[in-house]
Parts: C-alpha cells; structure tokens; sequence
C-alpha cells in the first residue's frame, strides 16, 4: 500500500450522487465541482446530507449512484485508506491510548516516512498550531479546543490532497470557535490546499468559505460565494437559511433585463432582481432583508421615490439598532431594521411611514 | 431525631454483623496461619510453602499456571465471537447473546464434569474413537481443567468484550483510513487497543474465577494439585487437630493473591477509561443469504459446542452408566430421577439445598435492602465508608478460605456453629450480599427523594415511609440482585465442601461424591439442579417481561 505525498491541491468533482439510508433518500442527485485550492462549505441543517457527502468524499460511505472524481480520476471503487483525503471528525476521534505526538505521527508512521522526518514534520505542525511542548500529554488531559487542533495537525501533517472537516469546530464554545475558525481559513491559505468543510451555522459559512453549497432534505439548493448566497438567494430555503424574514408573494407585472416589477396585491408592486427563471406573468416570491429597507415620514434621499407606505405597529429598541414592523398591506407586515438608531429620529407607534426599497437587494425567486 | 437515631444504630449493627461474618474469621485464620502446631508466633508455614517443593510449590506454581492459562484461553472463544456479533447483523443474534449470558450461570465444576464425561478416557466421544483408532486419548487432569475452564469463562469474557466492541466510536477506526491505513492495520493498530481495557477486566475476573475455584479441579483434576485443593487437604488432615495452621496459610495466601490482582486490575481499569463526546455508534452491517447463513452457522457451532456437555447430559440423566462413565445409551431409564427422589440421602439434599438457598435469600433481601438505604440516602461520614467497604469484602474472599474462617471461628465461644445449617445460610448469605446490594444500590439512586417526602408530608413516619414506598419502588433492584444470587448460591461448591455436615448436604455436594461411581444419578442431580435455577428465572423473566437484566 502506497499513499501519495503531494503537496498539489487538486479538484474535486462529484456526480449526481444518490444515497439511500434503508428507505430514506438522503442524497438526491447531488453534484458539485469543488475546484483545487478552494475553501469549500456544504450548508444545511442536521438531515440535509452535508455529512453523508463528505463521508461519500473520504470513501467512508458508499454511494448508491453516481461518481466521485478526485483530481480527475474516478475513485468510485478505491477504499477510504487509498484514496489520500485526511478527515477530521465533529467527535475530534483523537485515540485515547496514544499521545499527542503518536496521534499526528500516526499517518507519517503509514507513508514510511523515516524517523527523523516524522519528528520534525510532526514538530513543525505543533508549531503551526500553538501545541508545542503538548507531545508527550495524553488526549484525556487536554481541552476540546486542543483537541481539536490535534484532530487538524493529524490531518494536516499527511499532506493530503483533499482535507474533509466535518462540523469541526460543533464541540467547542463560541470564542475558541472563533479562534479555531481563523486558524484554519489562515492554514487553508497557507497551505492551499482544497478543504471541503460541513457545517449547520451559516455565520461561520459566510466567514469562512470561498463558495458555499447550501444544502436541504438531500438536495443542492444553491452554489455561490458567500456574498451570492447572503444577498441572491435562489430558492425560498436558502433564503430563509441564511436569515431572510421578510419574504412576499406576487406576480411579475413587467421584466427587464435582470430587473422587474412585482405586483403584491392591492394595486402595490416592488421592484426586484430576477434571473433567468422568471417570466412574464409568473407568480413570484420575493425577500428583502430588514436592514435593506429604507424608511422615513417623508423619504429624504435616493432618486427612487417612495414605493410604499405604512402603519408601524410595533416597535422593539435593541441598543445598535431600532427595529420596526410595519403593515403595509392587511395580511402583510415588514420588519425593518435602522442601524444606528441615535443618527435618526425615533419614529413612533401607529404613525403613518414610507418605505423605499433598493431594487437591486429585492430577490425575486419563482413560486 | 428519634428517627436519626433508629438509621444510625442500624448501621452500627449492620457494621458489627458484618465483621462478625467477615472480618474475625478472617482475622482467625490469618492469626492461625502465623501460629506454630505448638502455640506460639511463627512464620514457618508460609516459609514451608515457598520453600518445600511438594506439594506447596507446585500448588503455588499450579495455581498460576492455570489462571494465567485460564485466563487467556477463553478469549480463543470469545473473541472471534464478540467481534463478529458486534459487527454484524443476522438473525437469532439476540437468542444467541441470551444463550451466552445463560451459560455463563452455568455452575463450572458441573460443566468440566461433563467435558469428562464426553471427552475422557471412555468418553462418549472419545472412548469409540480411541478404541476404532487404537489410541489412548483422553481430557483429564490438568488438561481437563484447562479445556473446561476455556469453555465455561469464555461467556464471561465475551460479556466484557462484546459491549466493548459495539460501543466503540467507529470515527475512531475511520480516522485511521482516511490515514491510509488499511482494514487490517486498523484494527491492530486502533480498535484492539482502544478495548484493552475491556480485555483487561476479563482476563483479571477470569484469572480470579479460575484460581479460586476448587470444584473444577477437585472434580476432574485426577490429582492435579492447586491452592484450594491443597488447602482442602490440609484442612481434612488438620480437622482433628483443633487449629488449622498450615490450611490456613495457603487459605490467605489464595485471599492475598486474590486481592492483589483484584486491585490491580481495578487501578488500571480506572486510569484508562476511555470516553468519547461521540454519541454515534458503528452500526452492524446487515447481512443476508449466503454471508448470513455462514455466519449463523459458524456463531451457533462455537455456542453450541460450549453447551455440548449439557447437551448430552440432558439424555445422559435418562440412562444406565457402567462404572468409569461408560454409558449404555441401549437401556433408557427413569431410575436416576426415581433415586433423587426417593433416596433419602439423595431426596434431602433437594430439600438442604432449597431450604438453605431461600433462608439466605432472604437475610440478603433485608440486609441489601436496609444496607444500600443507609449508602445511599444517609450521610454518615466514618459509617457510610466502613459499611461501604465492608459490604465489597467479600468480593474479594474466595469462598473456600471464607468458609475455612468460618469453620475456625464459629467452633469455639462465643458461638458454636460448626455442623449446623445455620453456618452454611450465613456463609451463603454475606457472600452473595455484594451482589445484592448493589443491584439496589443502582435502583435506588433512580428514585428522586420526592416521593419519600411527599409520604413523610402525608404523616407515614420513615420506617413506615421506608416500607411502604422504598422498598415497593425498589422491587426491580431486588429481582435482578436476588436472581443473580440465587443463580449462584444454588450451585455454589467450594465453601459448601468446606462447611457442610452430613444432614446438610447440599445437591453440589452430591454431584461430586456420585460423580465417580455413580454417573447416572450424578447427571440426574445436575438436570434438577438446572431445573431448580432455571425455572425461577424464567418465572422471573415472564413476569418482568423480559425486563430484568443478569449483570455482573
């Protein structure tokens, strides 16, 4: 058995993977093009099939259809051990019996690497990872957050192509999180190599991905960076995945190019952001987020003019920022978030509103 | 704070029985084993034993030889076979971890008996096929001894390896892949030592159970000599002498060899306890048609080799034997079973042995039942431990040297015991009293105080509180610890060998002194004594639902 020692990244190619659990389908079709250098996330809530993709990656879990392509070559058929991914588990799964130094070594002793080397690879990986002088300690006298990082040196330490990082970062509390979280978006750079890393909390997503694949129920619902998936949303789970509250239903009244209005009823329309999926006619969902809305007694700024009006019902003051409701049709209230509240005055309860939105944060998605 | 004090002078009384029962006859024998034939302090016999090569230097290095052996032997059995059960799903997997569980009750000396019985010199099997191929072989002796206890410790050994094995975290074993290490490599250099601890524990149970039990080598032996048998003999030669000095020597040695191991093996379980955040369990692969069939077949040949002697007993209890054990399977009969119960030697035992197995039962119920009360929900700081301690001790006493303190203790003033049946229940009754009181002890710490004090609030005072509450909501505790003793002081041998008088002969007892001559009748006698463990589990059994789990 031989395990290839490259430091090159390579691609990752998967297609139309279909995996069922017994009964349950828990992947639908799947296919991703994770390109070589790339920081990669797989998004979704717990179910969604994030981590049986990755497992199905690694070779840990067969898929029922479909492919796998590992820098070009199809590795449907080669086991977990041959196929160089290192995996780094959401449990750590740093062996107990073993040392800190003896855990990271362990897949150098594998390459037959000689002694020397392995030392100072091992070493050197310490180092990098602010666990120096921890050799010699055993697994059980350590802290999650150590624990971790010698999870992440183990994998790094091998020099794989692909490194597979299963919601790492689950286990630990929210500062060392953030913590952790830098240090392997700064090692993915150094290193360039291609992770591919699951993970339920978008916040960390956004931070830490070059592109995210949001995932529900099995199936991809969109590919982007995360600047794409904050503000396009394409489908209404990635919307409200990634925090969307304000979502309307309506009908396309007249396109343009990229651009359209929308009828929301009662003889009111918004405009928004369309893609290729949207006609004439369509029925349509739209969102907007809270703080993309624009609201005032009488509209000061923008060349726009004011495209609604409102009553505010209810007001709740969260220190950075005041937020609004206001009902601007019978069955429909916006929330709408105002930054930095002290800079405008404070509007009050029931009084009589405008409201300006952005066309270009407006995502208009089919029905 | 009349009610404090009624709790507290329980315990003190708990306190002092128990080291009435445990430590001054041990204490006794261990005086007795520094005393000179002719009164006064001497370390001469322990000097004997490590010095005189026979019989005390072969015993010594018997002894080991045999739990070390004996203690590695099973594992042939169990590993492979814990290994495969929890790897894998197949049907009768639960009917064959309960066969397992079920013959790890099985008293062990009976088991080798039969071994004997079948694969001796006119062995069932070996005795045609040594007269077909001319030869000469047979299990007996040392052999026999190793051959019976790799086959009645192997269920013990498996019910630490196989819950080891499931509850392994498989990212454990799929880290090591994604690693480049193969399957094979894996599991040496991952899942092995990820359950030494599990192996550990085993092996030292293992090792105590085999170099304590005295019925196995008494039995099938043929003169093989180890620590309890020596210090059987030299209690039968020393018995008229009044004291038991050189008995008594090898007697704590076995007690000191016991707890040295015990307490080892406790020191390193507790340092390397693995745990793991992961709540993920490796999820056996489901197998069907050939594979499964394979593996069905491969798992229940092992299982049911491990039941051959009784498999053949049941139909060796209905036949005539010629003497040496050679059986006339031409001529069926019911006149075993007609002599249990009409001889009245033979038809008393039955009695001895129920009568004696319930009273001690009891005692144990009423004990285990205040003892655990008082561990539990009082906080007696010197008491509690004291009491604690005292009521593990007897964990750690082989039951042939506890017995050896009893005989030595209980034959002078103040209290005359020797010969009665009274010394056998209380023998029975502290040994088997560990095992009761936990299994409370755990039913207890379940049980939220509120319900006690909702009763105290409605006017029930403690006592009765204690009684009509507690003791109600700990039913379950006390089925499974009383099923678990009664399963062993029904079949227990080597302190009844010790203890007994001739009105008092317990079924074991008879097994051994029939064993020889009388095979039939030794069968017969071994078939009711399974009846009489069994039947009142599966009673049990039905009447829990199958709810009531046998643990060590």
């Amino acid at each position: 058995m031989s395990v290839p020692i490259s430091r090159k990244a390579v691609d990752i190619k998967i297609r139309n993977i279909t995996k069922y659990y017994g009964n349950t389908l828990a992947l639908n079709k799947v296919s991703l093009d994770i390109k070589e250098g790339e920081f990669f996330t797989l998004l979704g809530p717990s179910g969604c099939g994030k981590t049986t993709t990755l497992r199905i990656i690694a070779g840990l879990t067969n898929s029922d259809e479909g492919q796998v392509y590992i820098g070009g070559k199809m590795v449907n058929d080669i086991p977990a051990w041959e196929r160089s991914t290192a995996f780094v588990f959401q449990s750590y799964a740093v062996w107990p019996f073993m040392s800190v130094f003896n855990n990271i070594a362990y897949g150098l002793k594998l390459r037959k690497i000689p002694k020397n080397q392995i030392k100072e690879k091992v070493k050197k990986v310490m180092r990098m990872l602010g666990l120096d002088e921890m050799g010699k300690r055993r697994p059980d006298q350590l802290s999650g957050g150590q624990l971790q990082r010698v999870a992440l040196a183990r994998a790094l330490v091998v020099e794989s192509t692909v490194l597979l990082l299963d919601e790492p970062l689950s286990n630990l509390d929210a500062k060392v999180r953030v913590e952790v979280r830098q240090e392997i978006r700064r090692l993915q750079k150094m290193l360039g190599i291609t992770m591919v890393y699951v993970t339920h909390d978008q916040e960390e997503a956004l931070v830490i991905s070059d592109r995210i694949a949001v995932m529900s129920k099995g199936v991809v619902e969109q590919i982007g960076s995360p600047f794409e998936i904050y503000s396009n949303p394409r489908t209404s789970f990635v919307a409200s995945f990634v925090g969307i509250t304000n979502f309307m239903e309506g009908r396309i009244s007249s396109e343009k190019g990229n651009m359209a209005t929308v009828e929301i009823g009662e003889g009111l329309s918004i405009k928004g952001q369309i893609d290729e999926r949207i006609k004439q006619g369509q029925d349509v969902m739209l969102f907007v987020r809270p703080e993309d809305i624009e609201i005032g007694t009488a509209i000061q700024s923008r060349k726009s003019p004011a495209e609604l009006e409102g009553d505010i019902s209810q007001i709740t003051f969260i220190g950075n920022m005041i937020r609004y409701e206001v009902k601007i049709l019978e069955e429909k209230i916006l929330t709408v978030e105002v930054h930095n509240p002290r800079k405008y005055k404070i509007l009050e309860e029931g009084s009589r509103v405008m409201i300006n939105i952005d066309p270009r944060s407006v995502t208009v998605i089919p029905r | 704070m009349r009610v404090k004090h009624s709790w507290f002078i329980l315990s003190l009384v708990f306190i002092s029985i128990l080291i009435f029962l445990l430590v001054l006859p041990m204490a006794n024998i261990f005086m007795a084993s520094f005393t000179h034939p002719d009164g006064g302090f001497t370390f001469e016999n322990f000097r004997t034993i490590f010095t005189q090569l026979y019989p005390y230097k072969v015993a010594l290095s018997n002894s080991f030889f045999i739990g070390i052996t004996g203690a590695i032997l099973p594992f042939i059995i169990a590993f492979p076979l814990a290994y495969l059960v929890s790897r894998y799903e197949f049907r009768s997997k639960t009917l064959l971890i309960t066969i397992i569980s079920i013959s790890m009750m099985m008293p062990a000396f009976i088991g080798a008996y039969f071994w004997v019985i079948l694969l001796g010199r006119y062995g069932i099997i070996t005795g045609p096929l040594n007269e077909l191929l001319g030869t000469n072989f047979s299990i007996y002796g040392k052999k026999a001894i190793l051959w019976s206890f790799m086959w009645g410790r192997y269920p013990l050994v498996f019910l630490f390896l196989y819950p080891a094995f499931s509850t392994l975290n498989p990212e454990m074993e799929e880290a090591a892949q994604t690693f480049g290490a193969n399957p094979k490599r894996t599991f040496f250099s991952i899942s092995l030592p990820m359950i030494v601890p599990a192996i550990v524990n085993a092996m030292y149970m293992s090792f105590i159970m085999c170099i304590t039990d005295m019925g196995t080598p008494l039995i099938v032996g043929g003169g093989y000599i180890v620590l309890p048998t020596l210090m059987y003999q030299e209690f039968m030669t020393e018995v008229g002498s009044g004291r038991i000095p050189m008995a008594g020597a090898v007697g704590i040695l076995l007690f000191l060899i016991n707890v040295a191991v015990l307490l080892g093996g406790r020191y390193y379980i507790t340092r390397r306890r693995y745990e793991s955040i992961s709540a993920r369990r490796a999820q056996p692969k489901k197998l069907s048609g050939r594979g499964e069939s394979i593996l069905i077949y491969g798992l229940w040949t092992v299982v049911g080799l491990g039941l051959l002697p009784w498999l053949f007993a049941i139909p060796g209890s209905f036949i005539e034997w010629g003497r040496g054990g050679r059986a006339y399977w031409g001529s069926p009969t019911l006149d075993n079973y007609r002599l249990v119960f009409t001889n009245p030697t033979l038809s008393r035992g039955v009695s001895v042995t129920l009568f004696l197995t319930v009273v001690s039962l009891l005692m144990m119920i009423v004990a285990g039942l205040l003892i655990a009360y008082i561990l539990v929900k009082k906080r007696y700081l010197v008491i509690n431990r004291v009491l604690d301690i005292l009521v593990s001790l007897p964990l750690t006493i082989p039951g042939a040297v506890l017995a050896l303190g009893y005989v030595m203790f209980f034959n002078s003033p103040p209290i005359i015991l020797t010969g009665t049946w009274m010394i056998l229940a209380l023998c029975f009754f502290v040994r088997r009293l560990p095992h009761m009181t936990r299994a409370i002890e755990s039913t207890l710490y379940s049980i939220a105080d509120a319900y006690e004090e909702s009763s105290l609030n409605l006017g029930a005072p403690p006592l009765k509180t204690f009684r009509k509450i507690t003791v109600r909501m700990l039913m379950p505790g006390v089925i499974s610890g009383a099923t678990l003793a009664f399963l062993f002081t029904v079949g227990t041998f080597s302190s009844t060998i010790i203890l007994y008088t001739a009105p008092w002969t317990t079924i074991p007892i008879l097994v051994y002194q029939n064993a020889a001559a009388n095979t039939g009748i030794a069968a017969a006698l071994s078939m009711v004594m399974l009846l009489i463990e069994f039947i009142p589990l599966l009673i049990v059994n039905k009447l829990t639902h199958g709810g009531i789990k046998i643990g060590i």
